[in-house]
């Protein structure tokens, strides 16, 4: 007697995307907030019109306004003409932008990286093997860096946006921006997107404004943007960049992804400090500059915040300390709370 | 010692170890080089904030590091240990005072207590007392008293290593030391300085070499005034000790297969009896052992006979097991092995003239004129230039001669005190000058009787007769009583006469009318003997009897040098050393060699005829020197250490001090069984710096915790 057959997975084993992490959000709609202009009928709201497909108001008629949009109906009991509007439904583009810089690359003082990465490594070789096995458990982040982190929540949006029949596109900050894919749908651009997070090597630094505003030409004006970096650069261009694409009828959602050691600087007595772009050094008594430093970085993030948030945009700061499935829920869940 | 300003330094050689101070700055350097470097993302923030960091905290290493070495400092500083000077003695120190140690060297400080040479411990203290010194300010300086005192530096010196350094090598000599030479040089030294003054004596206070310089020391002034004075007394009590000393051979030159009697005397300086066993090895050969049992203080005469076969030098080391004091359980003895004894016959006479005294007297002591004779007689003239060579001469008879000088005299003396005999005999007024003249030299320690003017038994008619005798002496045990009968029946014509004999003198012979015929006495080491009667048949038929030969070879026997003399032959006092070879005069130089055989020592040559005299100014230790000329051996010499050395019985310090103050007046004088440096006027201050260390390093752990929380 044989075993019965297992149907293949649709989806390339990636040590990015754990599905039965995402289990708890298989009943969640990754939707933008605003209309959006879509190319193919879908589920998601579109300003479009000319298919009657959903009511959505009244409006006074107007000369040149088609006859047959009138409601009769209401004409009978109003006795005045109104045109019925009705709303298109629409598929949705997510571009998926990561910043790549090489701050993106820390992941902390841990004495063991070298023997993580090697796991990592025997866990890829492992998943060649038994790429089912994999895809329903997945090799496990231990001590994800924020570049990892990054991936992990690109991957986690592209697959629920891939499972709504929506477009994903990716691209990666670094040195400017790198397009890897154009927008897309179906599992095959998932599994395009995610062995591009596992083939990129973070290094140099992002110019993520300079990349924000090259990317979001390239994407339909009426789409989601969301951006994955530690915007470790300057914060007016970025925001005049998102701020343009916002103007243009885009969404964008900007995940600030920062170590814990950036948010708490590490337990050190006293160190030298190295820019991981620059090379630039301070040396610091940490216990000295600790409790301002935090003040510092809580300042800064409130500066985002109130710059994206008065502009429109989501913002979201996510610590590699969160699990990114937890970080993705809560923003989802605070994003519907919201709305 | 160093001194800068108030503090003094008693070992500033421990400065090396600032050296250490390397380690704390390569600790430094190290952690420098260990400084956790973090590459992070971006450091704009940290810029920004670095400002606010506490701006000590880039010095904190430098903090611990100052701390560490500061800790470094202190322990070395106080192995260098400071000093602090008072203010007293500081103004002491800036008046100059001065210093003179005389450290006692004698043999006697070569005795072990607990295995130890008291020389170390004198040592240790005098090294105490050096420590108190201000290097720089005070003058100082070490007087060695050995038998010839003598300073490190000629003058004094305020270069305290420099004496620290002669302290090193100090060694017990073998000599008896000149104490009172060593104190007055001392004086003399510290007569030159104004400031305050300190005599420090460190010495085993060995009874029998101090009680000498006792009564000089109550005598003379020595030391001057104001001078304070500090004996360092030994700790601990007296060893006990055995020594041998005062060898003898009788008689002093033996001749071939002749028997004679070796002895050297045993003492016992202890307070309890003592076993011992006296070995005795001649020509490096052990010849004989005997085991003996001796009470406390006692001396005993340990004697061995035996005879020799062969003429010449024969080396004779008796020994005793090792004990407290190791440099007196040997003594030496040179036996010299004669074919015939020599004697001097000092006569006007002429000897080949049938009827002379000196015919008489040649005739009885070489009657075959040859080898055969027991005597090697050497006729010598009044005439004849002095010093002669008597020397190795045992018995000098003196008969008919003209009137001696006053050197020959002297020499006479000196040959008798040295162990050697002299018979006058009766003479004319020449012969009775030349007794007065000896009498002279020392007045009632010389002549066993005064002798007067000859009697004029031809006139009175009636002759004396040889009647009485001490028939039990050595001398006359041989005559039995037909012998003493022969003699009575001899008539003397012409005699001395005179009052009672001397009482430390003993009469042999005496006329029928109780003058004395032969009387002697013992003067020095030898024996003076005055015959009053002559061979010359015009005085007495004497010199035709057999006894004549018999009471001549008897006199010639007996009064040979029984022992060595007491007073020669010691380290460190001039030795003659008789040649029994002739010294070539073309030859090389000769040289006197230590018992090493290989160390030339300082002689001085008196050359002779027959036998020469080289005389040792100073022999360091005892044994046999030899005189060699090239490869000829010229003659030996046995030098033995100065018995009192050996009697290690300590002198209550109250008698010295009590002579000290006596001496200098107003001296305060102290005894102390401990170094007085350690009252002086200093406080040592590594104590305090080692406390200050441990503080250093205490904060500097304290900080590094703090830190580092």
């Amino acid at each position: 007697m044989t075993e019965p057959a297992v149907q293949p997975s649709p989806i390339h084993a990636s040590r990015y995307l754990r599905v039965q992490d995402l289990a708890s959000l298989r009943n969640v709609l990754f939707a933008p907030r605003r209309p959006i202009r879509g190319q193919y009928a879908g589920r998601h709201a579109s300003r479009q019109r000319g298919h009657r497909v959903e009511f959505n108001d009244y409006r006074d008629y107007t000369p040149g306004d088609e006859v047959g949009d009138i409601d009769w109906k209401v004409f009978g009991r109003s006795d005045r003409l109104f045109i019925k509007l009705f709303e298109h439904q629409t598929d949705m583009t997510v571009g998926l932008l990561i910043d790549a810089s090489a701050s993106m690359d820390y992941d902390g003082l841990d004495p063991h990286r070298p023997v993580r990465r090697a796991q990592s490594w025997m866990g890829k070789l492992r998943s060649l093997g038994t790429k089912r096995d994999t895809m329903r458990t997945g090799p496990a982040i231990d001590n994800p860096s924020k570049y990892d982190q990054a991936c992990l929540m690109a991957s986690a949006i592209a697959f629920l946006t891939a499972r709504q029949q929506d477009r994903i596109a990716l691209a990666f900050a670094r040195r400017g921006l790198h397009r890897e894919h154009d927008a897309r749908g179906g599992f095959e651009q998932l599994n395009h997107i995610l062995r591009a997070t596992e083939r990129v090597r973070v290094r140099g630094d992002a110019r993520l404004a300079e990349s924000i505003q090259q990317y979001t030409q390239s994407l339909p004006r009426r789409s989601l943007l969301i951006v994955f970096s530690d915007l470790m650069e300057g914060r007016d261009a970025i925001l005049d960049a998102l701020s343009a694409f916002s103007k243009r009828g885009g969404e964008a959602i900007v995940f600030h992804v920062l170590h814990e050691d950036e948010l708490r600087l590490p337990d050190l007595p006293e160190a030298v400090f190295i820019d991981s772009e620059t090379g630039q050094r301070v040396r610091l008594n940490v216990p000295d500059i600790r409790d301002i430093y935090e003040s510092h970085v809580r300042q800064a993030a409130d500066a985002w915040r109130d710059g994206l948030t008065v502009r429109g945009i989501d913002y979201h700061p996510v610590s590699t300390a969160m699990h990114y499935h937890e970080a993705i829920s809560d923003y989802l869940f605070t994003r519907a709370a919201r709305a | 010692m160093t001194t800068l300003a108030a503090i003094s330094l008693s070992a500033p050689t421990m400065a090396m170890g600032a050296g250490l101070m390397v380690l704390p700055i390569a600790a430094h350097l190290l952690n420098r080089k260990a400084r956790r470097r973090v590459i992070f993302p971006s450091i704009e923030l940290l810029v920004s904030v670095s400002a606010n960091q506490s701006k000590f905290f880039k010095l904190r290493r430098w903090w611990l590091l100052l701390l560490r070495c500061l800790a470094v400092l202190a322990i070395v500083a106080a192995f260098m240990q400071p000093m602090w000077l008072s203010a007293g003695a500081q103004r002491a120190a800036g008046r100059g005072g001065a210093v003179v140690m005389v450290i006692d060297t004698s043999a006697s400080t070569g005795q072990l207590h607990g295995g130890v040479p008291a020389i170390q411990s004198m040592r240790a203290k005098a090294d105490h007392v050096l420590d108190t010194l201000v290097p720089g300010s005070e003058h100082a300086n070490i007087i060695y008293a050995a038998a010839r005192p003598y300073s490190i530096f000629a003058s004094m010196t305020t270069h305290i290593d420099a004496l620290r350094s002669g302290l090193i090598d100090i060694e017990p000599t073998h000599e008896r030391a000149d104490l009172i030479g060593a104190l007055s040089l001392a004086g003399r030294m510290l007569s030159d300085y104004a400031g305050p003054r300190r005599l420090v004596i460190v010495s085993d206070m060995q009874e029998s070499n101090w009680s000498d310089a006792i009564d000089s020391l109550r005598r003379d002034a020595t030391i001057s005034a104001g001078t304070r004075v500090t004996v360092l007394t030994p700790n601990g009590t007296s060893p006990a000790n055995l020594s041998l000393h005062r060898p003898s051979v009788r008689p002093a030159a033996p001749r071939i297969g002749q028997p004679f009697s070796l002895a050297v005397t045993l003492t016992n300086h202890s307070d309890r009896v003592q076993p011992a066993s006296v070995r005795v090895t001649i020509d490096g050969r052990p010849f004989a052992s005997k085991p003996l049992t001796i009470n406390p203080r006692q001396q005993i005469e340990v004697a061995f006979s035996t005879t020799f076969d062969k003429p010449g030098e024969h080396r004779v080391i008796y020994s005793i097991p090792g004990d407290a004091m190791a440099v007196d359980d040997d003594c030496y003895q040179l036996v010299r092995v004669v074919q015939q004894t020599p004697v001097i016959l000092l006569t006007d006479d002429d000897v080949n003239g049938p009827g002379s005294a000196g015919y008489f007297m040649a005739r009885s002591l070489a009657p075959y004129g040859d080898a055969r004779d027991r005597y090697d007689v050497r006729l010598v003239r009044s005439t004849d230039p002095f010093p002669f060579t008597i020397g190795d001469t045992a018995v000098v008879f003196v008969g008919r001669a003209g009137l001696l000088g006053d050197n020959q005299v002297k020499a006479l003396l000196q040959h008798i005190e040295r162990g050697g005999g002299v018979v006058f005999f009766y003479g004319d007024a020449p012969a009775l000058m030349n007794l007065e003249v000896l009498g002279r030299l020392k007045p009632n320690a010389i002549l066993p009787w005064h002798p007067v003017a000859p009697q004029a038994q031809e006139r009175t008619g009636q002759p004396l007769t040889l009647t009485g005798g001490d028939w039990r002496s050595p001398l006359l045990a041989r005559f039995d009583e037909a012998a003493r009968l022969s003699l009575a029946q001899i008539q003397v014509r012409q005699a001395w006469s005179g009052g009672p004999i001397d009482q430390n003198a003993q009469a042999l012979l005496s006329y029928a009318d109780g003058t004395p015929a032969l009387v002697w006495r013992e003067v020095g080491a030898g024996k003076l003997a005055i015959a009053n009667f002559s061979a010359d048949q015009s005085h007495s038929d004497l010199g035709k009897h057999g006894l004549f030969v018999a009471l001549m070879q008897g006199l010639a026997d007996e009064l040979q040098t029984a022992h060595q003399p007491s007073d020669s032959n010691l380290v460190g006092r001039a030795a003659n050393l008789m040649t029994s070879v002739p010294i070539d005069r073309r030859g090389p130089a000769p040289l006197v060699y230590q018992p090493d055989g290989r160390t030339p020592v300082e002689a001085t040559l008196d050359l002779g005829d027959h036998n020469s005299r080289m005389v040792l100014s100073e022999p360091s230790k005892p044994g046999f020197y030899t005189a060699q000329q090239g490869d000829t051996i010229l003659g030996t010499v046995a030098i033995n250490i100065d018995p009192r050395e050996s009697d290690l019985r300590s002198m209550n310090a109250d008698v010295l001090t009590s002579a000290l103050k006596a001496n200098a007046g107003d001296a305060a004088v102290e005894a102390s069984s401990v170094t007085p440096g350690l009252t002086y006027h200093a406080k040592g201050l590594w104590g305090w710096l080692l406390v200050f260390a441990c503080v250093l390093l205490g904060s500097e752990m304290f900080l590094l915790g703090y830190w580092r929380r």
